[in-house]
């Protein structure tokens, strides 16, 4: 794979642009004590303070340090859609391995129960399990998990269709495998490849589902530093000229999204002129 | 009517590769004019250097194109539309990639007419009826779409629509390749009665010498972006003058010998971007000598006959 | 014309079993997940004798399969429920005053993506390997990335405030909203040729509608642009210029109509996103939609009210995705033969 990037060109630029913005995130949320200069819940200076050398993206309408709540929202959002995605994964793959390869009836049915849900405007099917479940971290997680199962399940359960037409596994049949022991040794590993696409589509818009729901206040409690709901929060000032508390959370959202968009998409691409 | 002169034609880019070198060719009106060579020969660069559809880094280095004594070399675009369909057209080796499959074949018949033509729709319409039916496909099929048709007669189509103007020539590039030969064998007795009737001529570039021996009134051979031979088809299939032909015909399977074993020429086609010094067959030529590894054959006309090689050069 | 007829026949019977997996979706959310709605509303402290009565208002304390049909008996009559709180209004006539408003949001929006969206695939789509397709691919990921509220505020602020030629809130001037119709604001002032309010409303409509439909036109880039890419090979566009063609007229004769093919087979789903997106717009543009309005139920605890428009999102997806599944097989020949 590494090759494939290397050769790639103009797709190759994309995926490292990608990587760098993903895994400098990823760092602020894990050193998010070492980077942020502040406590992101404690107002430590006046209200609404314009970007200084205090302050340098200014303080919200506590007076709490915008960039320290940067740095820690970056931990909230990454906590919430990693979970929320290894949830849809755990239950959406094997779903879609079974679906594929049992065939028949099984398949027909639980297709059909995934594709409705994935017909069903995601944002809005998260708010209402949110609104019934409640704020909080793993909440979310929940209620953004459920929304994309059905993306996970029909990726894999294409590709279970597909690699079981192709004559390697008639030819493991043959020297008479097992079942499982072909689904596991032969279709699993030609899903890796696939997978990292889609996960990193997939999380692209889980953040901004996330994002969505915390502007819509339907995520973190408060005072939990999130991005979405800050953005919310310094809605009310904004157009009198606060833009600080609104422009800095909402460019992190874009640039988280933009990171994962822009990896999946290299990575589809590559796949794309290697599979030719 | 077409005249080509000593036409160059190189395609620009990392490498340059020289696809046509110094080709001079004529094609009298109602000709049936075959071009016939190996893939990377130039013979598609031909045909389509005739129409300047040149990919954006094919380039016309040299030589002249004359239509009617009109010089079109350096025409412009907007003036080069108003000859392609009118008084050249092109019919390409894959007929479903060339039509829209929204659009019903009638339709599109029609809209080649309308461009150029200021008539009604439905004076266009009865056009194109006709000329369906001059290519042979009932009209009641005028409204079908072109994934309802099969291969040969999509390719039926694009021949109706490159008569719609009545061109002076259709420029046909391995227009049955991808058919069965019996619908070949169909479509070239097309071309003949499409000559017949309305004095159209063509330019059959093939890779298949027998079909051009069938149906060709002269045969122009390429190899490597020359023109090696051109000459009548009936003195090609008797005495082949350069010996690339000879062993183009060899290479022909005789349906009527037994146990015959498949002749071919050894070795591959030239890299143009770096072509072989001196004679561009000479790596294969049986016939090798030591003037062909340095120097470039002149071209030599024998009993009007056109051939390149140091066989017939002084 | 029967392999037409037989499609919409299939097409439809295939609409009913989604419909009821939506339905019954909603309902697991609402009635199984926990959290006790009753409480929610009144609060810990009130009596249990109190809670009892809503419960059993509310037919909480039937077993819940009974729940379960009676939930569906009642959709099917149309009844989405009644609202818990105020006047107690039936909660499909309370959707339907704010529905209008979505809808006008939805198709504005929908025909602003579509157009920024079939214009840049098809540049894309014909200068296809070059650093203009290349430009084009980023266009459509970053477009999806621009978070709706964000965007939208930075539009309300170069708009409505530094250059003040837009409002940056709300659906029209109380003043000039025109005599009610239909409830789309556009239809009703030309209607009543109000050209007032026409314009009123069309400048409420604009940030709006661009923020929506800006963030969307991404994803019909790409539909667009691979479309184009098989249609409009080499060897089409090829062939057409040797038939004396112009480019132009290419790409609007043939094109066009292939690069609505890939929409239409998508539409269904984006229209999903065009609803989950309006809601972000509404909260942004205090626009009086069903997304306002389900949050603000959302936040009254009016859990029944919640639970009825929930299940009219699914409704009304569901026939939409039916209906654009239906043109679609009527544009596109090779569905039906």
């Amino acid at each position: 794979m590494l090759k494939a990037i290397r050769s790639a060109g103009a797709d190759g630029l994309m995926i490292i642009i990608g990587l760098i913005i993903v895994i400098s995130v990823t760092f602020m949320a894990v050193f998010s004590e070492y980077i942020a200069p502040y406590d992101p819940i404690t107002p430590v200076g006046r209200a609404v303070e314009p970007p200084s050398s205090k302050f340098i993206m200014g303080t919200d309408s506590i007076g709490r340090d915008v960039f320290s709540r940067v740095v820690f929202g970056s931990r909230t959002i990454m906590m919430v859609v990693l979970l929320s995605t290894a949830i849809s994964m755990l239950i959406g793959i094997p779903l879609g391995m079974l679906s594929g390869y049992a065939g028949g009836l099984l398949d027909r049915a639980l297709s059909l129960v995934m594709d409705s849900i994935y017909a069903f405007p995601g944002l809005i099917l998260a708010i209402a399990i949110a609104a019934m479940l409640g704020p909080g971290v793993y909440n979310t997680a929940v209620s953004l998990a459920v929304v994309y199962i059905p993306t996970y399940f029909r990726m894999v359960r294409g590709q279970v269709l597909s690699l079981r037409e192709q004559l390697f596994v008639e030819a493991a049949r043959a020297i008479g495998a097992r079942g499982s022991r072909i689904m596991f040794k032969y279709i699993f590993p030609n899903l890796v490849y696939i997978i990292a696409v889609v996960f990193s589509l997939n999380v692209a818009d889980a953040i901004l589902t996330e994002a969505g729901l915390s502007f819509l206040g339907l995520s973190v409690v408060s005072p939990t530093p999130d991005w979405g709901f800050d953005l919310k929060n310094g809605q009310r000032y904004f157009l009198s000229g606060i833009w600080w508390p609104v422009v800095f959370p909402g460019v992190m959202i874009i640039l988280l999204a933009l990171g994962f968009g822009f990896l999946g998409e290299g990575l589809n691409a590559i796949m794309g002129k290697e599979e030719r | 009517m077409l005249k080509v002169e000593d036409l160059t034609v190189h395609y620009m880019g990392r490498k340059i590769v020289r696809a046509l070198e110094g080709v001079s060719i004529e094609i009298k009106k109602g000709e049936i004019m075959g071009v016939v060579g190996e893939s990377g020969s130039g013979k598609t660069t031909l045909g389509l250097s005739i129409l300047k559809l040149l990919p954006p880094n094919g380039r016309i280095v040299g030589g002249r194109i004359y239509l009617d004594d009109l010089d079109i070399t350096g025409m412009s675009e907007e003036k080069m539309r108003e000859i392609r369909g009118r008084q050249i057209s092109m019919v390409f080796q894959d007929p479903m990639t060339s039509l829209d499959p929204l659009m019903s074949i009638g339709d599109q018949i029609t809209e080649t007419i309308v461009t150029h033509e200021k008539v009604s729709k439905s004076e266009a319409e009865k056009k194109a009826l006709s000329l369906l039916e001059a290519v042979g496909i009932s009209g009641d099929r005028f409204k079908d779409f072109p994934h309802q048709l099969s291969g040969g007669m999509r390719q039926r189509v694009m021949i109706a629509m490159a008569l719609s103007l009545n061109p002076k020539l259709i420029v046909a590039d391995e227009p049955t390749t991808a058919l069965d030969v019996i619908v070949q064998d169909q479509i070239m007795d097309l071309f003949r009665n499409l000559r017949e009737r309305f004095g159209v001529a063509f330019m059959l570039i093939s890779h298949d010498l027998s079909l051009e021996l069938e149906v060709a009134d002269r045969i122009a051979v390429m190899y490597g972006g020359w023109l090696v031979e051109l000459s009548e088809s009936s003195r090609i299939a008797e005495d082949p003058l350069s010996p690339y032909t000879k062993e183009l015909l060899a290479a022909i399977p005789n349906i009527e010998l037994e146990d015959q074993k498949l002749r071919f020429i050894p070795g591959n086609p030239p890299d143009l971007s770096n072509p072989p010094p001196g004679c561009r067959f000479h790596p294969r030529c049986p016939n090798r000598m030591d003037v062909c590894r340095e120097k470039e054959p002149p071209v030599s006309n024998i009993e009007g006959r056109m051939v390149r090689c140091w066989l017939y050069g002084r | 014309m029967t392999s037409l007829k037989a499609y919409i026949a299939t097409r439809i019977v295939l609409t009913i079993p989604m419909i009821l997996i939506l339905l019954t979706l909603v309902f697991f959310v609402m009635r199984v997940l926990p959290g006790n709605p009753v409480i929610a509303i009144v609060g810990m402290k009130a009596s249990p004798k109190y809670i009892a009565e809503l419960e059993h208002q509310l037919g909480l304390d039937k077993p819940l399969w009974q729940q379960y049909l009676d939930y569906l008996g009642k959709l099917i009559q149309g009844d989405l429920g009644t609202s818990m709180i105020w006047g107690r209004r039936p909660v499909i006539a309370e959707i339907m005053d704010h529905f209008p408003a979505t809808l006008e949001l939805t198709i504005c929006g929908f025909l602003v993506s579509i157009i920024i969206g079939i214009a840049t695939g098809m540049i894309a789509g014909v200068k296809s390997g070059g650093k203009v397709d290349f430009s084009m691919r980023i266009y459509s990921i970053v477009a999806y990335s621009l978070f709706i509220p964000w965007f939208g505020m930075m539009l309300q602020l170069v708009f409505g405030v530094w250059l003040k030629i837009l409002p940056v809130g709300g659906r029209i001037d109380p003043l000039l909203e025109p005599r009610h119709i239909t409830g789309l604001y556009i239809i009703d002032s030309i209607l009543t040729l109000n050209f007032d309010s026409l314009v009123n409303a069309l400048e409420h409509l604009a940030l709006p509608s661009l923020t929506l439909g800006i963030v969307l036109s991404g994803i019909y880039t790409r539909l667009v642009r691979s479309s184009l890419m098989e249609v409009f090979s080499q060897d089409f566009m090829r062939a057409c210029r040797a038939r004396g063609l112009k480019t132009s007229s290419i790409l609007f004769r043939h094109g066009l109509k292939n690069a609505l093919i890939p929409i239409l087979t998508m539409m269904g789903l984006q229209f999903a996103l065009l609803l989950a997106g309006a809601v972000l717009t509404e909260t942004t543009f205090s626009w009086p939609g069903m997304g306002t309005f389900l949050m603000e139920r959302i936040e009254y605890r009016d859990f029944t009210t919640v639970q009825g428009t929930i299940a009219f999102y699914a409704l009304f997806v569901a026939l939409v995705s039916l209906v654009v599944d239906l043109i679609y097989a009527y544009v596109d020949p090779r569905i039906r033969y």
